[in-house]
């Protein structure tokens, strides 16, 4: 029996007839932190939004489950579930923050009827008692004077605050599962400093399991426990986040860690190893390999023949490359 | 002082900013008095033939307007802005043209920048004609041949139109049509920040490379740290529209004196190890432009700050050749301690 809080299995999903994600398969335990890492296109973005059943309506689901364990012990079908059980589980149970904070609030409302309308929504608590919470609440997110905030309209504070104020929405019912979808993307590296260090806080003191999805490699390594890389709608290896860092065994994965500078380098003393080529079109990604193209350890008559099969190594680490167990020797 | 040619050079720098301010009205409400909003105060900086000027800090630090001051899109408040010892404010006419021809923009977001009904041979044979570059159509043919080659494009997709382009192929384009018209300094804004992650790689080559074999003089505005000190020779530090720290890349990361920088660079996650384990985390927000903190602009913010710091504006001071800092206290052991963070933490 499988008890993890959110399990996605063998999950397809296509874009009228252009695929997106390609049997990936997540697992997530109570208060773990998955991240997904990908470039655009990886359907990354996606994944998440499936959880939620938020995907647009030329989204199609082509094969797979997602499962999520409720607090009360019932076990959920989200892709088919009822809709009114999915909206007792949306801003309660599962919280989502998105990458762009302005666009995620509503300019008109003020900030405090913002937050308290998801406590009012899902638990029958009096307006001064939501309001009590809401502002304890942004006090406890680092948010000054959270009394004055809470009259504030979402234009009259800076992007920091916006996105704290969306992290207190998505937070207020204690979900335990937060989504986040490139959070800090669109904030100053300063500001994107503070909200990791809060998101990292916030899940020790909760227990909250987290589903974070970025393109950063650096952002992945902070919050993650767990690092999942998609490449072109397929998953391409998963691990512990250091280990997957440390010595990666897919070739994408290695190519793009070592394409990102890191700081102390300069152009005097190396050259920055690039990816040659660029992600394929979605509706044209090659048979066999999907990043056999690009690969440098790109084998002809295997890697463009199938598919390449999973390949465990331990207990914690997946890989789908043909040459793996060849290429980590 | 600001620059990095040594004192027995004789060599003309390329571009010399003096004192640069741009302040811009704002309304505040309907019936107030409208304020200033102070953009750049005082900035001054020179830049040699072939070398690449990194400009750093958060959004609101004063980078994107220097750059267009630069290219002679925003006109400065107060200050001067000497192209090859030319005021750029008092160009008319052919001298206009000529600069305009030799100071080039790389935009951020390559698909806003390109026509979208244009061919890619369109876009990038439109400057040779503007500037009367290429006599004859053939001329012109091979020259966009040319300039596609040297930035990694391949011929077939000449006649693309830029929807028809993936993301770094467009970029490229940006890139080539810069190039047209040989320029020897080229202004890119956040050339690689919208590009996916392998992908900035390869542009982020390309732009040095370039700048090796033209010998292009380049001012590159980026939020990513790590690729500013990648790519560029001397790196400038920003805040709230003032200069707090120049160093060249290598000393701006290894032993920053300002500690704006300091905490700009404990607060960039790294793949290899997260978060520097020393950082200093900055509380809050940048202060309003519209109403910046008297003395030190960053003292609000600063672990380091003492009374005199609310009074006195730190002049920017030589602390070593070629390494500038606006901090009273950047020789105080407890400030300069603080250089050691990350680079220790990195290397050990």
């Amino acid at each position: 029996m499988n008890r993890s809080l959110l399990s996605v299995e063998d999950f397809s999903l296509s874009y009228g007839a252009v695929p997106a994600l390609h049997q990936v398969s997540i697992r997530i335990a109570r208060g773990e932190s998955l991240v997904i890492v990908g470039e655009s296109g990886s359907g990354k973005s996606s994944l998440g939004l499936a959880v939620m059943r938020l995907l647009p309506r030329t989204a199609r689901m082509t094969t797979g489950t997602i499962r999520f364990l409720a607090s009360d012990g019932t076990s959920h079908e989200l892709t088919t579930t009822d809709a009114t059980i999915l909206q007792r589980l949306r801003g309660k149970e599962i919280g989502m923050i998105f990458q762009e904070p302005m666009t995620s609030l509503n300019p008109v409302y003020r900030i405090g009827d913002q937050i308290t309308e998801a406590i009012r929504f899902h638990e029958a608590l009096p307006r001064t008692a939501a309001r009590d919470r809401a502002v304890a609440l942004l006090a406890h997110l680092g948010i000054a004077e959270p009394e004055r905030r809470m009259a504030a309209f979402p234009h009259e504070l800076s992007g920091g605050l916006r996105q704290r104020v969306v992290i207190a929405i998505a937070l207020v019912c204690n979900p335990s599962l937060l989504i986040a979808d490139e959070p800090t993307t669109a904030l100053d590296v300063t500001v994107q400093a503070q909200i990791l260090d809060l998101l990292k806080r916030l899940r020790g003191e909760r227990g909250m399991a987290l589903l974070f999805v970025t393109h950063h490699l650096g952002v992945a390594r902070e919050i993650a426990d767990r690092i999942l890389v998609l490449y072109a709608g397929r998953a391409v290896e998963e691990g512990p986040a250091a280990a997957v860092i440390a010595h990666p065994l897919h070739p994408y994965t290695r190519a793009l860690l070592q394409s990102v500078p890191r700081l102390g380098m300069n152009k005097d003393e190396m050259t920055l190893p690039a990816i040659g080529g660029a992600v394929p079109d979605p509706a044209q990604v090659p048979h066999g390999c999907a990043f056999a193209p690009r690969c440098p350890s790109f084998r002809s008559g295997l890697c463009d023949a199938a598919p390449p099969p999973v390949t465990t190594f331990g207990e914690n680490r997946s890989v789908r490359c043909f040459r793996a167990a060849e290429l980590a020797a | 002082m600001l620059s990095r040619r040594g004192a027995g050079c004789v060599n003309m720098p390329l571009l010399t900013v003096e004192d640069l301010s741009v302040r811009f009205p704002a309304r505040r409400g309907l019936f107030r008095r409208p304020a200033l909003l102070q953009a750049v105060t005082n900035v001054s900086f020179q830049l040699d033939p072939g070398e690449i000027l990194g400009l750093v800090g958060e959004s609101g630090s004063g980078k994107t307007t220097i750059g267009h001051c630069v290219l002679g899109l925003t006109e400065p408040s107060a200050g001067r802005i000497q192209f090859r010892s030319q005021d750029i404010s008092r160009l008319s006419g052919t001298t206009l043209q000529q600069f305009r021809r030799a100071a080039q923009p790389v935009f951020q977001d390559p698909f806003g920048s390109l026509d979208p009904r244009m061919r890619v041979e369109e876009i990038l044979a439109e400057p040779l004609a503007i500037h009367r570059l290429a006599r004859t159509r053939a001329a012109a043919r091979a020259r966009v041949a040319t300039l596609m080659d040297e930035v990694g494009l391949v011929s077939a997709l000449a006649s693309r139109l830029p929807h028809q382009l993936s993301g770094g192929q467009r970029q490229r384009v940006g890139i080539a049509r810069a190039l047209a018209c040989d320029p020897v300094l080229l202004i890119a804004d956040e050339p690689v920040s919208a590009l996916d992650v392998s992908i900035a790689a390869q542009v982020t080559n390309l732009l040095i490379a370039l700048q090796r074999r033209r010998h292009l003089a380049m001012i590159l505005i980026a939020h990513d740290l790590a690729t500013v000190c990648y790519a560029a020779d001397r790196v400038m530090v920003l805040y709230l529209g003032r200069i707090m720290e120049i160093a060249s890349a290598k000393e701006i990361f290894s032993a920053p004196r300002h500690p704006y920088t300091q905490a700009l660079m404990a607060a960039v996650p790294e793949p290899d190890t997260g978060l520097a384990a020393s950082r200093i985390l900055l509380d809050g927000d940048l202060p309003s432009p519209l109403a910046p903190p008297s003395g030190c602009v960053f003292r609000t913010r600063c672990r380091h700050a003492e009374p005199a710091c609310a009074e006195t504006i730190p002049p920017l001071r030589e602390l070593s050749p070629g390494h500038v800092a606006a901090c009273l206290r950047a020789e105080e052991a407890v400030v300069r301690q603080g250089a050691a963070g990350r680079a220790q933490f990195v290397s050990g």
